[in-house]
């Protein structure tokens, strides 16, 4: 290949392979960011909606910017729009470039800086299209601006290009008029200097809209990526999936929390609760506490969902919509009209789906929801998820999980998550009296149940027929006999009886935790 | 706004060229499905244009308005948007009459003409401006709440105060009124947190108080203005909350305890009574008389709560006050008995010329937000009769009413409709106390309360806009120390 051909190929070779990387990137190595962002707006095609946006600097970035965003609902939308745009960018940030800088070196050097930039921009969890798109305004409108040289037209050009770049594109208009300024300095253009100095000035104080949500830098946080995985796979149904990244996570508050959740609800809690750290009841089931991130909040929502509480569930939905960055977001208005189709309140129900029903690609989902479309599918989800809710009431505070437990098993006996989590709490919180008090008796038990029944039985020092009364294999006698034992002869050395009985309820109950 | 205020029209104009004209209209007795629910109702003569749209799938729709004075023609799509000189001049010349609206829409393909519905324009005017609190509606907890003023004579909305500007702060809430009195404009909210402080507002002064004594176990919640005293009633809440289990009950919340008190503003005073400050006795949501001579208030016997929370009762009672001197009277009269009639009373709101009090009534408690069954009645005073307002009640809650400064409109808050999300009200009373069939405040947009994620609470009406802006709160609110009460 000729020097020129390479040096004509290279300003295209270029860009290809960096959004080439930047798909590769946010497609497998870095999805989840981008389903969260979608899960986390609302696009209506409506008029007084999309009217809301030309009441703020920044329309066209902002309505273009969520108008795209719905898209990353499908797997590689994201991927592919987020590189894209970053490949306009490039080719914007590179064609300015060449109007400063001679030679080939230098334009590709700014150009790969700023698409970097941006890219690692992308990388936070709440940034928004509409900031890439604003940039790429800014610059498709410098290179409009640097391509007049009459003398009076330039500064005039610049001065309507920073008021529209702040009407249409918000914050990037301060790039833009600093950028002129830099180009005029360059070049000795003293008025157009002028215009760029005070645009900085002026675009500082019209933006305020879009420069509010900025954000300057960003960086890669896999923990957070790790995070969304569990979260995102969740909500899409991958149960397996979900099992797998909390196993693959340090037992993390969260991962720990959807890894019991999982198992209860393939009713396996008993034999999960103990394989995980952080070992309290508070792992288990977190408290709702307003202040806590909209993830945490919409996980416990789960919870209480599966349960048939819908209450709690709704409560917890609604904060985690109105903590999130947007205050919105399709998953929650989806999970809100389940929750009241769930406990026939259809009004409220319709309101979520009337709105789900204007966007793109969840209006599919809202028809066959609708009461007077309801899919066979759709009905059959909700007769499930509605088969524990309550037929009678009671009051309780948000976090008296006690009696909101008691209250769900006691309407319905057979809600076997509510009934372990119930227990398992109690176990967590080394409550035995509060465990026997609620323990079913005539149902088969499982081995963490058999082992705290023992506790208990040992506590009370009990009769024969009292023993009776539970189902204990004698095997578990032996192993609680030979812990005691064991117990007794090292002093309760937490090492030693960890090797043998590190998993056991009664090493928990006795060896305080770390 | 500029855009849209351009926009707007030009593209209902191009809008109106391109609708088709019905033919092989089919004639049904149903009732036209436009949402909001604007058939037959009375509607003051300056309230903005009733902006509607279709629920029936329709893609093309012709409204024809027939009054004495009026024929009116409007084409449009699933959506009926008024220009607001047509509306104003239609209603100008229709006053004290009636208006006949029929509406025939296309639905796949085929005209329907459905049954027609009133609009009686009634002779009085309402306050123009209408102030509430804009809030997502997420139980105890609360984000982002908007105090906002609206012209309910258009469209034109401004905002009075983001608790973002005041570190998030709630703003919480009840007292907020802009009242005209003694030639004086006033106004008042509570703004939550640290920095935060009762703000007081008259004729623009701003002053930033702690509506709370050493010896008093809660600050000032719920309140009211006196008519011309420079005095306000309020009630000291603690507020707990607490969610119900089953079906769309959602949330309880109740007080641990509550006094009712006076605050003098010239002598920066608490002026408590014992009659209203009974430790056994929950005494809240206390309104002045029209004539200031007395004060209304809600009490009930204390109970175990949350468990006993169904058998939490509020009555009606009324005790005298007298504001040159600020004393309390001696005894305290009951006007509805919440045992003898099974109910709970909350938030008295006595007419501008003394002879209502119009309350809220629900089975149990004293949160009637979440309380589907809660409905408005108004009890005459003058004959003792209770009047249930038939056509003003719903089947969600309906709460927080205020009334225009005529006395024959009123507006509260409902939860008509989708039973989440909070919508502003109005509904006439004609002089002889009957009041007519509410409907919604209207928007520029009609599908705007389809997409609204905010519930509207506590509105209050005022002939005058308010006297302050949001950058003078800002500043009170960070620079201002907190005036102590003693």
């Amino acid at each position: 290949m000729d020097k020129i051909t390479r040096s004509r190929l290279t300003p295209w070779v270029v860009p290809a392979v960096l959004v080439c990387a930047a798909f590769i990137f946010f497609q497998w190595c870095y999805p989840y960011h981008l389903f969260r962002r979608e899960q986390t707006m609302l696009f209506l095609f409506d008029s007084e909606y999309i009217s809301r946006y030309f009441s703020h600097d920044g329309w066209l970035a902002a309505l273009s910017g969520d108008f795209l965003t719905q898209f990353f609902y499908y797997v590689g939308v994201g991927a592919t729009i987020i590189s894209l745009l970053l490949g306009v960018l490039w080719v914007l940030v590179w064609l300015n470039a060449k109007a400063c800088f001679r030679g080939n070196i230098m334009p590709i050097i700014t150009a790969t800086g700023v698409f970097a930039w941006e890219w690692l921009r992308q990388c936070g969890e709440m940034y928004t299209t509409a900031s890439t798109i604003s940039l790429i305004g800014a610059f498709a409108l410098l290179l409009l601006t640097t391509k007049i040289h009459h003398k009076l037209l330039r500064p005039l050009l610049s001065v309507v290009s920073i008021a529209l770049c702040c009407w249409c594109f918000g914050y990037s208009a301060i790039i833009l008029a600093a950028l002129i300024a830099i180009y005029a300095a360059i070049k000795r253009l003293w008025p157009t200097l002028c215009v760029g100095i005070v645009g900085i000035i002026a675009s500082w104080a019209f933006t305020d809209d879009s420069l509010e949500n900025v954000q300057w830098w960003g960086a890669p946080n896999f923990s957070q990526e790790h995070k969304l995985a569990i979260d995102c796979e969740a909500y899409f149904g991958n149960r397996e999936k979900v099992l797998q990244l909390s196993l693959q996570s340090d037992n993390t508050r969260y991962a720990s929390f959807y890894y019991y959740l999982i198992n209860a609800l393939k009713h396996n809690l008993p034999d999960a609760v103990l394989t995980r750290m952080p070992k309290d009841a508070d792992g288990l089931l977190p408290s709702m506490d307003p202040t806590k991130n909209s993830l945490d909040l919409s996980a416990l929502g789960e919870a209480w969902y599966y349960m048939g509480d819908m209450t709690s569930s709704e409560h917890c939905t609604i904060v985690a919509m109105i903590s999130s960055t947007r205050h919105t977001g399709s998953r929650y208005i989806k999970r809100m009209a389940e929750i009241n189709l769930a406990n026939g309140d259809t009004e409220a129900a319709m309101k979520y789906l009337r709105m789900l029903s204007k966007t793109l690609c969840h209006a599919k989902w809202a028809e066959s929801r609708m009461p007077q479309h309801e899919s066979e599918s759709a009905r059959a989800l909700r007769e499930d998820i509605g088969r524990y809710i309550t037929a009678t009431d009671t009051v309780r505070y948000v976090n008296d999980y006690t009696k909101t437990l008691r209250h769900l098993v006691k309407n319905h006996p057979d809600n076997d998550i509510a009934y372990d989590f119930l227990l398992c709490r109690h176990l967590l919180q080394r409550d035995i009296k509060a465990f026997i008090e609620d323990l079913d008796s005539t149902r088969p038990l499982p081995r963490l149940y058999q082992e705290a029944v023992l506790i208990y039985l040992s506590i009370i020092n009990a009769s024969p027929e009292e023993i009776e009364k539970y189902d204990i294999p004698e095997s578990t006698f032996e192993d609680f006999y030979n812990f005691n034992q064991m117990m007794s002869a090292t002093d309760g050395s937490a090492s030693r009886l960890a090797s043998r009985f590190g998993n056991t309820y009664w090493y928990f109950y006795q060896i305080p935790q770390k | 706004m500029k855009l849209i205020n351009i926009a707007l029209p030009l593209l209902c104009a191009l809008l109106i060229a391109c609708h088709p004209t019905p033919h092989d209209v089919t004639d049904t007795n149903e009732e036209a499905p436009i949402y909001p629910d604007y058939t037959d109702i009375t509607i003051p003569v300056n309230i903005a244009p009733l902006n509607f749209l279709l629920r029936d799938g329709a893609d093309a729709m012709m409204l024809e308005i027939k009054g004495e004075n009026t024929d009116y023609v409007l084409h449009a799509d699933d959506q009926a948007i008024f220009p607001i000189s047509d509306w104003k001049a239609m209603l100008d010349a229709e006053r004290g009459k009636s208006l006949s609206v029929t509406v025939t829409s296309r639905v796949d393909g085929k005209w329907l003409r459905y049954k027609s519905f009133t609009w009686l324009v009634a002779n009085d005017s309402i306050d123009p401006y209408l102030s509430y609190r804009l809030i997502e509606p997420g139980y105890e907890v609360w984000n982002r709440v908007y105090l906002r003023e609206r012209n309910i004579e258009n469209f034109d909305e401004r905002t009075l105060i983001d608790n973002y500007d005041t570190d998030r702060s709630c703003l919480n809430c009840h007292v907020y009124g802009n009242q005209k009195s003694g030639g004086r404009s006033r106004a008042m909210f509570h703004l939550r947190g640290p920095g935060g402080g009762t703000m007081l507002i008259e004729d623009g002064n701003i002053r930033k108080l702690t509506l709370k004594t050493d010896s008093m176990e809660a600050g000032a919640v719920y309140g009211e203005f006196h008519p011309t005293a420079n005095c306000a009633v309020f009630s000291s809440n603690i507020i707990l909350p607490a969610l119900h289990c089953q079906g769309s009950r959602r949330l309880e919340v109740y007080d641990s305890m509550s006094d009712v008190f006076v605050a003098d503003f010239d002598n920066n005073r608490i002026i408590p009574s014992p009659l209203t400050a009974d430790p056994d006795v929950f005494e809240t949501f206390p309104a002045f008389s029209a004539d200031g001579s007395s004060v209304y208030f809600c009490t009930a016997p204390k109970v175990a709560l949350p468990d006993s929370v169904h058998s939490l009762k509020y009555s009606l009672c009324r005790i005298a006050y007298d504001a040159a001197t600020g004393t309390w009277g001696e005894k305290v009269d009951t006007l509805w008995n919440a045992f003898e009639r099974g109910g709970s009373v909350c938030h008295p709101k006595v007419s501008p010329d003394g002879r209502y009090v119009m309350f809220t009534v629900a089975d149990y408690g004293t949160f009637p937000i979440w309380h589907r069954e809660t409905n408005l009645c108004m009890i005459d005073l003058e004959t003792g009769e209770v009047n249930t307002m038939d056509a003003v009640k719903s089947d969600k809650s309906d709460t927080y009413h205020c009334w225009s400064s005529s006395g024959r409109w009123f507006v509260f808050a409902s939860k008509r409709g989708d039973g989440q999300y909070g919508r502003l009200y109005f509904a006439y009373v004609s002089p002889g106390g009957v009041a007519h069939k509410p409907f919604v405040l209207p928007q520029r947009y009609p599908s705007k309360y389809d997409n609204e994620l905010h519930s509207y609470n506590i509105p209050n009406l005022s002939p005058l806009p308010t006297t302050f802006t949001p950058e003078s709160i800002i500043q009170a609110y960070r620079t201002l120390s907190p005036e102590k009460f003693r």
